[in-house]
Formats: C-alpha cells, sequence, structure tokens
C-alpha cells in the first residue's frame, strides 16, 4: 500500500511558519494596496457547474481543472481560475446602477499540476477586476495598477507587455479556423519562418513578410510610434484602428510619466483564453520562468453567465500569481514577533498575558 | 556590465558542432573537465552543460533561459518554448522501420510500434487516424523487431547503418527533425534585445 502521508496531491502546496507570515503580508500589501485605489473584495465559490464554464476554458486549464460529479450526478469542476468564476457571480448580481464596479479577489485555486511541474506555483492566485468601464480610460487604469503594483513589491526588472487580440483577429479574419489557431499556435513559439508560410497562403509574398515582422514585433512605445507608421496602409488600412489604438494606450502611459521603463507594446501577445476581446498584457519579471501576471479586456464575458442589462458590462482585468512573486519581491515584511523565547516558556500563563499586552502597546497593536 | 544570458548546451556529438559553430561566429569557451559550467570568453553568454533530455527541463525551469537541442527532444518534453532560430546541422529524420519483409497488412490492428520517441509517434499516426500500441524504450530500439517484441520501431535515422546491421530498413520517413535556439518565453520578454543581438550574431550565413 502506498504511504499517502508522504505524498502530496498534485497541484496542492502547504506554507509553514514564517513562509505563512510572508505569504500573509505580501496578500495584506495587495490588498492595501488595490482598496486604496477603490477597489472592493469579492469571494468566489470554491466549485460550481462545470457547464457554465466549458466553452470558456482554452485546452491546458481544461486539463488542468479537477473535476467531480455531486449526488445528484451533476458534472462540478474546482476553482482552477477565479476570473472565470467572478464573471458568474458578477453576471447574476450586477446591475447598470452598480457599474462601474471594481473589484479584487485573492484565493486559492486548485489545479493539477505534473510532478515535474511544481514550482508553477500557481496554487493562489489574486487580480482586480474593473466592469462597466470600457475603452481606453478602463484599460489604462488596470494597466496603470498592475504597474504600481510590480513597482511596490520591489522586484526586480519586470515589464509589462500589451498586446492587441484585434489585431491579431484583423490579420487573421480570412483563414479558416484551423489556420488561424496554427498561426497563432506559431506566433507564441516564435517560429519566424513557419508564420510568414502560413501568411503566403492568403497575402502577398511581401505583404505576408511585413506582417511576419509587425506580428513578432516587441518594442518601446517610441519604437512603435515609427514602426506602426508603415503598417497603417497594410492590408488596405484593415489593422489601422487597431494600432491607432495602442498608439493611445502608448499615449496615456506616456502622459502619466511614470513606470517609464515597465511598458512594451508586444503584437505577439495574442491571449490565450476565448474570451479576450481587446487589449492583452502579460507582466514578466527578470527571475521568473513563466509570467507573473495576466490580463486584458474581454466585454462580452458577463453576457455569457446572466448579464442582460441594456449598459454593456465591459470588463478589463489582470490577475497575479502571488506565490511566484512571494520569492522575488524585496519587500521587507519584518519578521513574526514571537512570545515564545527560551526566557518566556519559564513565566506562567498570566506573566505571559501581561508581557503580551505591554509588547501590542508598545507596538500599537490593538 | 550587463548580466551574461544563460544557455544549455546539449552533452555529445551536438556540443562539439555547436562549439565550432559558436567559435565561427566569434564566440570562444572552453568547459574544463568535469565541470559543468563556462563562461564564454568576452563573458557574454554563461554556459551550462546538460544532458540532451534535461536540456527543456532547465529551460522550462527558466534556470537556463535558452538552450540549443533537436525538436525530437523538445516535443517529448512537453513543454514549450519559443523557437527562436533553427540550424542546418545536427538535424536528422524520424522514421518508421521494419524487418524487410514487413508490410502494414500483416498487422492485425493496432499496429505496434516500439519507441523512445511516444508522443511524436502517437501523433503522426493519430493525425493520420491509424490506431497504434506504443511500447517504450529507452536506448536500442532496433532490438525490438528483432526479438518479437515489435514488428516496427520509431526512432531517429542518420545514415541508417545501425538499421542494416540488424537487418532492419525505412518504411517511411515521418518527418524531418531540426536542431533550433529556444527561449523559455518569459525569459525572452524580458532579455529579448541581448537575445536579438545575440541571434544576429550566431545565425548561419
Amino acid at each position: 500500500m502506498k504511504n499517502n502521508l508522504l505524498r502530496m496531491p498534485h497541484g496542492t502546496e502547504s506554507l509553514y511558519l514564517e513562509e505563512t507570515y510572508r505569504h500573509k503580508k505580501i496578500l495584506r500589501h495587495m490588498e492595501d494596496l488595490t482598496e486604496s485605489w477603490g477597489y472592493l473584495p469579492v469571494q468566489t465559490p470554491v466549485f460550481d457547474y462545470y457547464d457554465n464554464y466549458r466553452p470558456l476554458l482554452e485546452s491546458r486549464l481544461e486539463e488542468q481543472t479537477y473535476k467531480l460529479i455531486d449526488r445528484d450526478g451533476d458534472m462540478m469542476m474546482l476553482r482552477s481560475d477565479i476570473t472565470l468564476f467572478l464573471a458568474r457571480q458578477m453576471g447574476l448580481a450586477l446591475t447598470e446602477e452598480d457599474m462601474p464596479m471594481r473589484v479584487y479577489y485573492a484565493d486559492s485555486i486548485l489545479r493539477y499540476q505534473d510532478h515535474e511541474d511544481i514550482s508553477n506555483h500557481e496554487s493562489f492566485q489574486t487580480g482586480c477586476e474593473l466592469i462597466g468601464c470600457p475603452g481606453i480610460e478602463g484599460d489604462l487604469e488596470i494597466i496603470f495598477l498592475l504597474a504600481e503594483v510590480l513597482e511596490t513589491y520591489k522586484l526586480p526588472q519586470s515589464r509589462i507587455h500589451v498586446g492587441s487580440t484585434a489585431l491579431f483577429q484583423a490579420i487573421a479574419t480570412p483563414f479558416p479556423a484551423e489556420d488561424s489557431r496554427r498561426l497563432n499556435k506559431k506566433l507564441h513559439t516564435r517560429e519566424k519562418d513557419a508564420i510568414r508560410q502560413i501568411l503566403q497562403n492568403v497575402y502577398k509574398k511581401e505583404d505576408a513578410e511585413e506582417l511576419t515582422r509587425l506580428l513578432l514585433f516587441i518594442g518601446t512605445g517610441e519604437e512603435f510610434c515609427a514602426r506602426s507608421r508603415e503598417w497603417r496602409t497594410l492590408l488596405d488600412g484593415a489593422l489601422e484602428s487597431s494600432l491607432d489604438y495602442l498608439l493611445q494606450i502608448n499615449k496615456g502611459w506616456k502622459d502619466l510619466g511614470a513606470f517609464a521603463d515597465k511598458f512594451r507594446i508586444d503584437l505577439s501577445e495574442t491571449g490565450d483564453l476565448p474570451y479576450y476581446s481587446g487589449i492583452v498584457f502579460n507582466a514578466y519579471t527578470d527571475g521568473c520562468g513563466t509570467a507573473l501576471a495576466s490580463g486584458g479586456r474581454y466585454d462580452g464575458l458577463l453576457e455569457n453567465f446572466g448579464y442582460s442589462g441594456s449598459k454593456p458590462a465591459s470588463s478589463v482585468g489582470f490577475s497575479l500569481f502571488l506565490r511566484k512573486l512571494e520569492k522575488l519581491s524585496g519587500l521587507d515584511m519584518g519578521k513574526p514577533a514571537s512570545l515564545h523565547s527560551e526566557n518566556e516558556n519559564t513565566l506562567t500563563a498570566a506573566e505571559r498575558f501581561i508581557k503580551a499586552a505591554a509588547l501590542r502597546k508598545q507596538t500599537g497593536v490593538q | 556590465m550587463a548580466e551574461p544570458l544563460t544557455i544549455a548546451l546539449p552533452k555529445g556529438r551536438l556540443f562539439d558542432t555547436v562549439q565550432k559553430h559558436f567559435e565561427s561566429k566569434g564566440i570562444f569557451f572552453e568547459i574544463e573537465k568535469r565541470k559543468l559550467v563556462a563562461y564564454d570568453k568576452k563573458e557574454n553568454l554563461k554556459i551550462y552543460l546538460v544532458k540532451n533530455h534535461d536540456l527543456p527541463t532547465y529551460v522550462n525551469h527558466g534556470i537556463a533561459g535558452l538552450g540549443i537541442c533537436g525538436e525530437d527532444v523538445i516535443y517529448e518534453s512537453g513543454h514549450h518554448f519559443h523557437k527562436l532560430l533553427p540550424f542546418s546541422f545536427g538535424g536528422t529524420n524520424l522514421s518508421l522501420a521494419g524487418k524487410k519483409d514487413f508490410t502494414f497488412e500483416d498487422n492485425s490492428s493496432p499496429l505496434t510500434i516500439a519507441t523512445s520517441y511516444t508522443e511524436m509517434t502517437r501523433r503522426y499516426f493519430h493525425k493520420l487516424g491509424i490506431p497504434v500500441k506504443i511500447i517504450k524504450l529507452n536506448g536500442s530500439v532496433e532490438l525490438a523487431p528483432v526479438l518479437g517484441l515489435a514488428p516496427c520501431i520509431v526512432d531517429l535515422v542518420e545514415t541508417g547503418s545501425t538499421l542494416k546491421a540488424n537487418g532492419l530498413e525505412v518504411i517511411q520517413k515521418l518527418g524531418e527533425i531540426k536542431v533550433y535556439l529556444i527561449a523559455n518565453p518569459a525569459y525572452y520578454k524580458v532579455h529579448y534585445e541581448a537575445i536579438n543581438r545575440f541571434i544576429e550574431q550566431i545565425k548561419e550565413d
């Protein structure tokens, strides 16, 4: 018989003592910061009916989701992504009068992870959602908030790479669904020759060449401004509005005058999730083998979950894997005050009570 | 001075080829006997020498940001990387091989194949709609048809001399396997300027 005391179910994690203390402090910092921006906390259920989410799960998340059957024979899924659970919750509860609504969440998620992948640290997800604030203002608020999160956690070199699903869709429109998926896949692996070949199936050779350069573009706002002038005329101007939108994002960032080196336009960011509808972004930090945070705009998502107001419940948000960040943050979280030093163990319970009260008074804890 | 880029190189034959190629592009390094870490002379690269099949694990975890290895190793690892630059050297073919008298008709379904490349084999035959039973072996797969474990094998074939020596021959070429410069996607995003300069330096003429 296997000794289950020595085994850990895949995707679970236990924290101990000082590590838990640091985790809680890091979380509190995030909560304080987001609340200072006017965001309110929400709590989602641990499991829900799988059928509600099935069409919106991308294949990797689908594979990582734990499923179970309840006593009525319905298929349930354990919370593997809070954004979707939150959309279901808000879709039913939200009214037009409530908008714009600013919410944040922070909770455990359960994802199956291969035993070789245990260092992915995807067990705790936190994030923010801005609902009912369409367009550039909403997009900029969420990106600025994420930039401030990264800045205040004192991380190593970190950048937010902003791309556009609309731009990719404008290029991929003439392709059959299978080729469009293949193009996106090759873009994620940055296989230049394969991307060019797929594009050449539909576009002229010189257009395919230029579109390949466009799709693989990563650069500063200034670099993007310079290149986008050449790209506006491509495909009879079909890309113009998406390019202009990214130029507006860049201008908003520039006008803010903060977090100068934290921003890149990255046209290879097209978003993995089927519900993205506008900008998409990922945050990367030196020393972290995967994206630390990811997000984007998903304007139609709440309609999948029962929202039917006349004013669209446009949404933009990000989620952040807090456990990845904890290892890299340079924020001083202090050390837990311990009552049980060697000397204090000799005190009676009453003496310890008096000493604890004095320590609380000394450190300003109520 | 900027931090050096980290790159994992595979031990064995491919290592010698990569070292020669790097030298032709002005990148010089030596790995001392029994050591597994080295810097190039200009200290632009920190090089880790790892086992071929472990290379994707190091790059996936971001220990090495870059790596050089074959598509077979990438695919079998199941991890996703940026495939930034294909090389003309080190390429080979993934082939289905069997005894000279092997025919598909001889086999009652499903076809049994012995291979070290289980994922690529399964993907190839499933794409064709052919059900296969796969037996995983870790090497010397040519023995499988000889000893009767499976009627055919899928393996990397360069010259075909090992097949011939065991009375086997290529039945069908399944695909070309190239060697790539790969990158951990998050590492590439943080270091893309330095990596693009590195690609310009090492790309073949």
